[in-house]
């Protein structure tokens, strides 16, 4: 005790210094950077009002995601060249690697750096990054700078990425959802006279299975992977599509997708979505223990890209929009060919409209010139193309009008960023993809049906608690879906009362009363 | 200039209350005293408060809502509610349990099998299988625990894992579903900790078996002492502070885990949860799309409290038996 | 030399000390062939992996993932000497500090002892998380980007200097100290003629611990660096290995886009990653070793 006596006064006087660098280091935070805070906010409002016609020098960085490659310093440079030269503006690139994209652009959210333009996504934590006011609004930033945007981008597109009534993001040009489909390998399809037309479902397959188990012994007949998910058990067997987004992804809750009135929202423990898939685990259980499923299905990670490759599958569970079969083609490196059976019409969901879009930073000190370098993202061929597949005959060779050839270890443009940057539209096409790939994107685009739920968007601050418990309890049992567990229906018993205790009916009203507020203010 | 000093000097004396100054007085007697050491270990003290201590205000954000445009320092006070989701979650008791449990076992073991090593690697003859055996054994620690989780996984996979497909068929036994069988995995979690763990352990012990005194041993073989009496009376009372030590320290990081080897090792299997999940990854699975650093940060403040009333009370029982060997 | 004969005849009878050699070697086994087996499967043709796992006999053997590896060798070689840069300061600056801590507080005669144990101590348990620091080092500090980004925080390892701290309390009698001050020899000759050469095993162990340390940092990098050629290796191979398992867990992110998973390393490339960066730091090992031989140091001071 005398010892520690004697220690005080050093760490108090040690305490005191520690106060004194601590109120440095919040004053600077605070006022020694006046310039860049100050600026950022000032920065909307002064375009609103008188603008300078001479453009002040100004770079746009720009932060997405994707592989850094070894040549994106030169590409950087092809783009100065012409930025410079239209709205005297140069760009940074800042790609970052998926694995490290949302840690790293939330940490320089959280500390105030300076950005631009950066990616985002609604698997990013988009709307809850937008609450949080990591973005500033583009309505009037779009309607001055953004004619070609505008111009290009289906409607639907900007009714989501909104948050109490505001825009906040722009998304990218593709397709703008995407379908279910059974997708099956053609040589086997036409080896033993598959009906792929008449396969609805994935228990539509049960004969089939048997079949490819006694005949093909390479192929494993349901390969299973990815630790369990919900396939397209909804999408398969009901009008029911899970709410999106909520945090997680969770498929809990539902609504009917045909009824646009009196939308009702169910919740994972209702009777029908429960029968679902009580049916769907019994019959994947069965599977497996008939030897039909991977034996490692519960946690297998390894990529179905892989298997895939190999020639080890006759059928997937796929995602489906125009082009993807030759996709599938290409990700083989054409050694199988495949065919699909669409099995759900599409649906425009805020979900899916927000899976690849650009915001601007609220620390970007000239919001204006970004929007500027985002509608040229948008609409010129020789910029995007020169952002996804590098310099002409350096990175790729030109085959046609709108066709090239990449330059294999050229050191850019193997990422695939296309469906990262502005408007994959413009991207030239590449070897084995369709002339006419993205006029029927655009037809796709314009036929897609809209959700009813389209832009609407759960903010979860009241029920934060319950949901971080939901999604825990969801991640415990997701593998009950995949077969490799034993009893899987009392396991979903079993989850399901941890949802009732977790508090799931708590959020369902709370959605549903979102969703009613929401709805009403729609008109 | 000259003036100015004697002024400064003179308030200073002055302002010094009459009654204090002998404590004072003393207190600058002992700094003047000890001055060469406290000049030795500012510099270190000085980065410690740049980088440990700068930081100590983001402790903060767990009583925080945090938003972009306020910052850190202007985003309003939550009080607890951040806390709420770890206290009133359904697996408490489980997280708590297994991560209390995991570390207790973890650090008996590893104790256990580290001093061995060191004691035994030090009666090794010939200092060239020592030092080889040496080399092997610290070899595990290199790996990532993402490595790790591979070549687990290549043991016990179902189909061609070296377990079902020797091991077990050696004995007769059917295949063992490794990933969806929770029993096993209380001994395979600590053996790979082990496994990982105590080869770089021992390095410690080695060291402090190396700095012991010859000539206590030398006494000892005179006196007719064996083996065995000599490193139960030389060598294991020599590295007790060592070892007293470390169980202090290691019981600061009594309610933390490896979220490696929890999460990726057992393949983040949910049907092993009961016995694998720990407060790191029930935090991860119950954050990870929640994008809030108010939570997380409540859930670090909180592993770090309960190891701190650990080591202050674990500290405190050391202090009553021995003085000396207490952290402080 | 006395030393060494009294060793001799005091030593292990043959026959227990074979059961520990064989006990040794069997321990040794354990240890080391699962990394044997990372090396061959890093050699190991991926439709090998595919179709029979992981085998210490594979059917077929490529040179694929190094080959691909070492494709951009400009940028392994960069990482292996900004790492190798890193490291080496580092662990020098490391070490110094951390015995410069450690002695003071190690004397039972310091009266601030106490004060400055907790004071370390605390920086164990208690910190700002992440954000702060990343606010502290770009804002206060300004050096996001530098390579002091990459040393400052391994700097000082407190669970580390509070062990170095009972190594001197332990083999230093207070004795030999006082006996020395006696000499008339001041606090800094002390340290350094006479508690530093004794600690010569404790020394090699820190350094050894923050070579590693250092050695297999690559978070840090993530938080800091952002100039492609300022990446140490680890970074560069973890920044795959991530990656990889970041596309393996967003299963929907890959369905909408097949073609992404199409360049994806596997698993022979993710080994032969684990490989490159662990080699170097398994060769400084034995440099560190001839420290840790026991009674080296205090016959040497005596002789």
């Amino acid at each position: 005790m005398k010892q520690r006596k004697r220690g005080m006064p050093i760490l108090i006087a040690l305490g005191l210094l520690m106060t004194m660098l601590l109120q440095a280091c919040s004053g600077n935070s605070g006022t020694a950077e006046p310039t860049q805070s100050a600026e950022a906010t000032k920065a909307p409002a002064a375009t609103e009002g008188a603008k300078e016609p001479e453009l002040e020098p100004y770079e746009v960085s720009i932060t997405y995601h994707g592989k850094p490659e070894r040549d994106v310093a030169l590409v950087e440079e092809k783009l100065n060249e012409f930025f410079r030269e239209k709205i005297n503006a140069t760009v940074k690139l800042n790609p970052i690697v998926g694995a490290e994209y949302k840690q790293k652009t939330e940490l320089m959210m959280n500390s105030g750096e300076k950005m631009d333009l950066v990616f985002t996504a609604s698997w990013l934590d988009f709307f809850s990054n937008v609450t949080k006011g990591a973005f500033i609004e583009l309505d009037e930033l779009l309607e001055q700078y953004g004619a070609g945007i505008k111009e290009q981008l289906n409607p639907l597109y900007l009714e989501a990425p909104r948050l109490d009534g505001k825009l906040y993001a722009v998304p990218t040009n593709k397709e703008i959802t995407q379908s279910r489909a059974i997708t099956m390998r053609k040589d086997i399809v036409d080896k033993y006279q598959i009906p792929l037309e008449s396969i609805k479902t994935t228990a539509d397959l049960e004969p089939w299975m048997k079949v490819i188990k006694e005949s093909e012994p390479d192929i494993i007949p349901n390969f299973v992977s990815g630790g369990g998910g919900d396939g397209a058990m909804y999408e398969q067997n009901s009008n029911y599509r899970p709410v999106g987004p909520t945090p997680g992804k969770l498929a809990l809750f539902f609504y009917d997708y045909t009824k646009s009135d009196n939308i009702s929202i169910i919740s994972a423990l209702d009777q029908q979505i429960v029968d679902i898939n009580k049916s769907e685990f019994e019959r994947a259980r069965n599977w497996y223990e008939l030897g039909y499923t991977n034996s490692d299905a519960a946690t297998s990670s390894t990529s179905i890209g892989d298997v895939r490759k190999q020639g080890k599958i006759w059928y997937q569970n796929a995602v489906w929009k125009p082009g993807a079969d030759i996709e599938l083609n290409l990700s083989t490196n054409n050694q199988f060919e495949f065919i699909s059976n669409v099995i759900d019409e599409p649906i425009v969901t805020t979900d899916l409209t927000t899976g690849s879009m650009f915001s601007i930073s609220r620390t970007s000190k000239d919001p204006a010139r970004a929007m500027m370098v985002l509608n040229y993202l948008h609409t010129d061929p020789y910029v995007v193309n020169l952002i996804v597949n590098g310099i002409e005959d350096v990175h790729y060779k030109k085959t046609g009008d709108n066709r090239i050839e990449p330059i294999a270890d050229s050191g850019y443009g193997t990422t695939g960023l296309f469906w990262v940057i502005g408007n994959q539209m413009i991207n030239y096409l590449k070897p084995g993809q369709p002339d006419d790939l993205y006029t029927n994107w655009i037809q796709y685009n314009n036929e897609a049906k809209r959700s009813p739920l389209l832009g609407f968007v759960f903010k979860d601050t009241n029920v934060k608690n319950e949901i971080t418990q939901l999604t825990a309890i969801a991640t415990e049992y997701k593998a009950i879906s995949t077969g490799g567990i034993a009893n899987p229906v009392k396991l979903l018993e079993e989850r399901n009362r941890k949802f009732e205790d977790a508090g799931i009916e708590k959020v369902r009203a709370e959605i549903q009363t979102q969703v009613d507020a929401w709805k009403a203010a729609q008109k | 200039m000259e003036k100015s000093m004697r002024e400064r000097g003179g308030s200073a004396s002055e302002a010094m209350p009459r009654k204090k100054r002998t404590g004072f007085a003393l207190w600058l007697h002992q700094m003047w005293k000890y001055k060469y050491l406290t000049f030795m270990l500012l510099p270190t003290a000085l980065v410690i408060l740049v980088h440990s201590y700068l930081p100590m205000f983001g402790v903060f954000i767990a009583f925080k809502n945090i938003n972009y445009i306020d910052g850190i320092f202007g985003s309003p006070w939550v009080g607890t509610s951040n806390f709420d989701f770890l206290f009133s979650s359904g697996s408490l008791i489980r997280i708590t349990r297994n991560t209390i449990l995991y570390s207790l076992a973890f650090m008996a073991v590893n104790l256990v099998l580290s001093v061995g090593i060191a004691v035994a690697i030090n009666e090794l003859r010939r200092k060239f299988l020592a030092k080889s055996y040496q080399t092997f054994i610290i070899m595990p620690n290199f790996l990532s625990m993402v490595v790790v989780s591979y070549l687990v996984y290549a043991f016990l996979h179902p189909d061609f894992g070296f377990m079902n497909m020797t091991v077990l068929k050696w004995f007769g036994i059917d295949p063992v579903y490794w990933y969806t069988e929770k029993a096993f995995w209380p001994y395979i979690l600590i053996l790979v900790n082990a496994w990982k763990g105590v080869g770089i352990g021992a390095v410690i012990y080695i060291a402090a078996i190396a700095g012991i005194d010859p000539e206590y041993y030398e006494a000892a073989i005179i006196d007719g002492a064996s083996k065995w009496k000599q490193m139960i009376h030389i060598t294991l009372p020599s590295i007790q502070p060592i070892i007293i030590i470390m169980t202090i320290l290691s019981m600061g990081s009594i309610f933390s885990a490896d979220f490696g080897l929890f999460y990726q090792v057992p393949q983040d299997s949910g049907a092993l949860y009961p016995v694998t999940d720990v407060v790191d990854t029930y935090v991860y699975r119950s954050l990870m799309k929640m994008n809030d650093i108010g939570m997380s940060s409540a859930a670090a403040l909180v592993q770090a409290v309960v190891g701190f009333i650990m080591v202050i009370a674990t500290n405190a029982a050391v202090r009553k038996i021995n003085r000396e060997q207490a952290l402080f | 030399m006395l030393s060494r004969t009294s060793r001799r005849e005091n030593s292990l009878t043959p026959f227990s000390s074979a059961i520990l050699n064989i006990a040794f070697i069997i321990l040794s086994l354990i240890c080391l062939l699962p990394v044997l087996l990372v090396i061959i499967v890093s050699f190991t043709h991926g439709d090998s992996i595919l179709s029979n796992g992981y085998s210490f006999l594979p059917s077929r053997f490529s040179l694929i993932a190094y080959d691909s590896l070492f494709k951009d060798y400009g940028m392994v070689f960069g990482g292996y000497a900004v790492s190798i840069g890193i490291t080496v300061a580092g662990t020098v600056l490391s070490v110094m500090l951390m015995a410069l801590y450690a002695y003071p507080i190690s004397r039972s005669d310091y009266p601030y002892r106490n004060a400055f144990t907790f004071f370390l101590f605390f920086t164990m348990l208690f910190n700002g998380g992440i954000v702060s620091r990343y606010l502290v080092y770009t804002q206060v500090l300004g050096i996001k980007d530098s390579y002091l980004s990459l040393i400052l925080p391994l700097l000082i390892v407190p669970f580390n200097v509070i062990i170095m701290r009972t190594f001197f309390q332990t083999t230093i009698h207070p004795a030999l100290i006082e006996s020395a001050r006696i000499d008339g020899a001041g606090e800094i000759k002390i340290f350094v003629r006479i508690v530093l050469p004794l600690s010569l095993p404790v020394l090699a162990t820190m350094a050894l611990f923050s070579t590693i340390h250092y050695w297999n940092d690559w978070f840090n990098a993530l938080l800091f660096i952002s100039s492609e050629d300022k990446y140490p290796l680890q970074y560069l191979m973890m920044r795959v290995l991530n990656d990889v398992q970041y596309l393996r867990n967003n299963v929907e992110l890959a369905a909408q886009n097949p073609t992404l998973m199409q360049e994806l390393p596997n698993e022979s490339l993710q080994m032969a990653m684990a490989v490159v960066g662990m080699g170097p730091i398994l060769l400084v090992y034995p440099f560190f070793q001839k420290y840790f031989v026991k009674g080296l140091t205090v016959g040497a001071v005596k002789g």
